[in-house]
């Protein structure tokens, strides 16, 4: 489905609105960013990549302390980098307001396994506990704290009790959160 | 609702409903920015001094106004005492008679006090209610669900890196107070009974050294006025005088100086929560400093009336402002000499025995709130001698919040233990109330030929006016100022705050 960089064509364009949560005008100005993102050679492409690096500039992620977690599950290149139009669409869907709560806390899910195993370890808490407080040393909890965290947290939610979280109970908890849909949004 | 958790009501306040309109009006509280940078790099405790400050200068505020409305507005017009004294003291204003029994100078003075008194009384009471039931609500539901606090913790919404930098600090704040609560409550559950036995003793003992310690600064502050008084009234030079007559005033300061930081070691050692530590320290610590305020106010009053002024309450009220003036010099003094200093040496050489002397700069919430409390009683104290105290009092208060800001943010480094604030607001209210009782007591004492009341009691000027009403009205009112009536007064304000402020409470407490 090669899109040219420079122009949506009109079937392109209701093929994408049917596949995506996102109305006529939101993928206008998602092609006219994703456009900006390109570098010069790159628009004459047939499927451009935008770089992981290019993408990351972009104001509705730069403070996101999970922004490069976002870029590599939403790309489908083989090594995880950077993001095609149609990529930067399903992320974009899955971030709009009217994804459903299943959509999103699927990919949150996906976003906060940093070792893309399937589930939510001990390390994967971790590191998505140091993204939460600030990564530097004097903002990180101490060691001790954060064992005692990560205990409560699978206690409370691990409920088949194999040392993990699994999808299934991840979507138990977020479905008590009546801020998570609100909160989970990126709109450009 | 209760506590700003979600993140996304923090930086958001987007939600509808019918607290749309309280939440408008949180926003146009003052310094609402600066208690949000506070509160994400210190936390809710430290966050609550500022809250009680601008409380503080709310109260000041209103009082400035009934002062002008009902003190200052009507001598304006009674140009004679001008010239004389200054308005800023009790004596300027004349007891000139009217044609009215009740529309004198001398009777609007009286109501101007009583009525800044009573509001601050009503005012007080209803705040202590709401934050009482606000720490009660909280101890009711410990149980904090962690896992929903990390797994949906972050706001993806947020783009701006300064709002991003005060989520990460509030998400850190809060996981921690709720980490090391749990972890204290667990050490609690696991201590065995010989422990128990042991801990005990050790607390009774050490409440027994804060007590003798107490009992031996008012017995040291009231010997060395006694003493001192004795010698001033024999003949001696020039320096012996000056000695004499600061000698008291230099023993209580150095003892409030002191024995706070001795209450906070010993509350250190007797292994509550941190929250109980800080408010054990901030009682131990608000007895002292009032207990010797009112032996110094005491003394004040009774020298100054032995020396047969024309009219010692322009003396007393000059105390009181003193008292205010030195207070705010010595805060700002220690920012600028000491903190600031302190500061620009560990940046400059962070390796300097010096600097690595000093340690780490903390900010002491229980010490900055008693000397809060402390200024607040002496501004009421105060307000009767001195009328236009209050005004002093905000512009005192508008400068300390800044000058406590820049300490805060600029000298002092992040806590790694955090407190809950809910419990404390409860007890510093409580305290200010003690203050404001210990106060009232000091009204209605026989007055001096000058001033409102010239020669006459209080009592006498409103006795002319109500003397003037018809019968029915004379007993009622009299009533009205007994005690019995005023005591169910209070206790009915108590039931009507719960009713009233079901959700609203976490703006006020904001």
């Amino acid at each position: 489905m090669g899109a040219t960089a420079s122009h949506l064509g009109k079937d392109l364009l209701s093929e994408y609105q049917e596949l995506t949560f996102l109305t006529k005008q939101e993928i206008l100005l998602a092609h006219k960013r994703f456009t900006e993102l390109l570098s010069r050679e790159d628009k004459n492409l047939p499927d451009p990549r935008a770089p992981t690096e290019a993408i990351l500039t972009l104001p509705e992620l730069k403070s996101n302390p999970f922004r490069e977690r976002i870029v590599r599950v939403f790309s489908t290149s083989e090594s995880r980098d950077g993001l095609t139009f149609e990529d930067f669409l399903d992320l974009l869907s899955a971030f709009s307001d009217s994804a459903t709560l299943e959509i999103k806390s699927h990919y949150a899910f996906r976003i906060f396994d940093f070792d893309d195993d399937g589930t939510l370890d001990e390390n994967d808490l971790e590191k998505l506990v140091n993204c939460l407080t600030g990564e530097t040393d004097e903002t990180r909890l101490t060691p001790d704290e954060m064992k005692q965290l990560i205990s409560n947290i699978l206690e409370e939610s691990d409920i088949d009790k194999d040392g993990t979280v699994n999808l299934s109970e991840f979507q138990h908890v977020i479905s008590r959160s009546p801020d998570f849909v609100s909160s989970f949004k990126i709109v450009l | 609702v209760w506590e700003a958790w979600g993140p996304a009501h923090i930086i958001h306040p987007r939600r509808l409903g019918p607290w749309a309109g309280w939440e408008a009006l949180g926003r146009l509280q003052l310094w609402r920015g600066a208690l949000h940078t506070v509160e994400s790099r210190f936390g809710v405790g430290i966050k609550a001094y500022f809250v009680f400050l601008r409380y503080l200068l709310y109260m000041n505020l209103l009082h400035s106004v009934l002062v002008l409305a009902f003190i200052l507005g009507p001598a304006a017009g009674d140009i004679g005492g001008f010239l004389e004294r200054s308005p800023v003291f009790y004596g300027f204003y004349s007891s000139s008679s009217s044609t009215y029994p009740c529309l004198n100078p001398a009777l609007l003075y009286l109501t101007g006090v009583l009525v800044i008194f009573s509001l601050s009384l009503i005012v007080l009471v209803r705040r202590m209610a709401v934050a009482y039931r606000r720490s009660w609500l909280l101890g009711q539901r410990h149980a904090v669900n962690l896992s929903l606090r990390v797994l949906s913790g972050w706001d993806f919404t947020v783009q701006d890196a300064a709002a991003a930098a005060l989520m990460h600090g509030l998400i850190r704040n809060h996981l921690k107070l709720y980490l090391q609560e749990q972890a204290f409550s667990l050490r609690e559950a696991q201590r065995t009974l010989p422990q128990w036995g042991v801990l005990y003793t050790l607390r009774v003992s050490l409440n027994l050294f804060v007590l003798s310690l107490l009992g031996g600064a008012f017995a040291l502050i009231y010997s060395s006025t006694v003493w001192s008084n004795e010698k001033l009234s024999v003949e001696a030079g020039f320096w012996r005088t000056l000695l004499f007559q600061y000698l008291p005033a230099v023993t209580m300061n150095l003892l409030n100086l002191l024995l706070p930081h001795i209450f906070r070691k010993v509350s250190s050692l007797e292994d509550y929560s941190l929250s109980t530590q800080v408010n054990a320290t901030f009682m131990r610590s608000i007895f002292l400093k009032l207990a010797s305020l009112g032996i110094f106010v005491f003394f004040i009053f009774k020298t100054d009336r032995q020396q047969g002024d024309s009219c010692w309450e322009n003396q007393f009220g000059r105390e009181m402002y003193k008292l205010v003036m030195l207070d705010f010099m010595a805060s700002i003094l220690i920012t600028l000499l000491v903190d600031l200093p302190t500061r620009i040496l560990k940046d400059t050489c962070p390796s300097c025995w010096l600097a690595r002397l000093s340690g780490k700069q903390r900010f002491q919430v229980p010490f900055n709130v008693l000397n809060l409390v402390y200024n607040q009683t002496v501004l009421w104290a105060g307000v009767f001698y001195c009328p236009l105290l209050p005004l002093l009092g905000t512009v005192k208060l508008v400068t300390l919040f800044y000058f406590k800001k820049f300490k805060v943010l600029r000298c002092c480094a992040p806590e790694q233990r955090m407190f809950r604030a809910a419990s404390s607001s409860v007890l510093f209210h409580f305290m200010l109330l003690l203050g404001l009782f210990m106060v009232a007591g000091t009204l209605g004492l026989d007055p001096s030929p000058c001033g409102p009341f010239a020669g006459g009691s209080v009592l006498n000027s409103t006795g002319v006016c109500v003397a003037s009403l018809p019968g029915p009205l004379q007993s009622s009112l009299r009533y009205l100022a007994s005690g019995p009536f005023v005591v169910p007064l209070i206790m009915a304000e108590i039931p009507l705050v719960r009713r009233k402020r079901n959700n609203n409470i976490s703006l006020l407490v904001q």
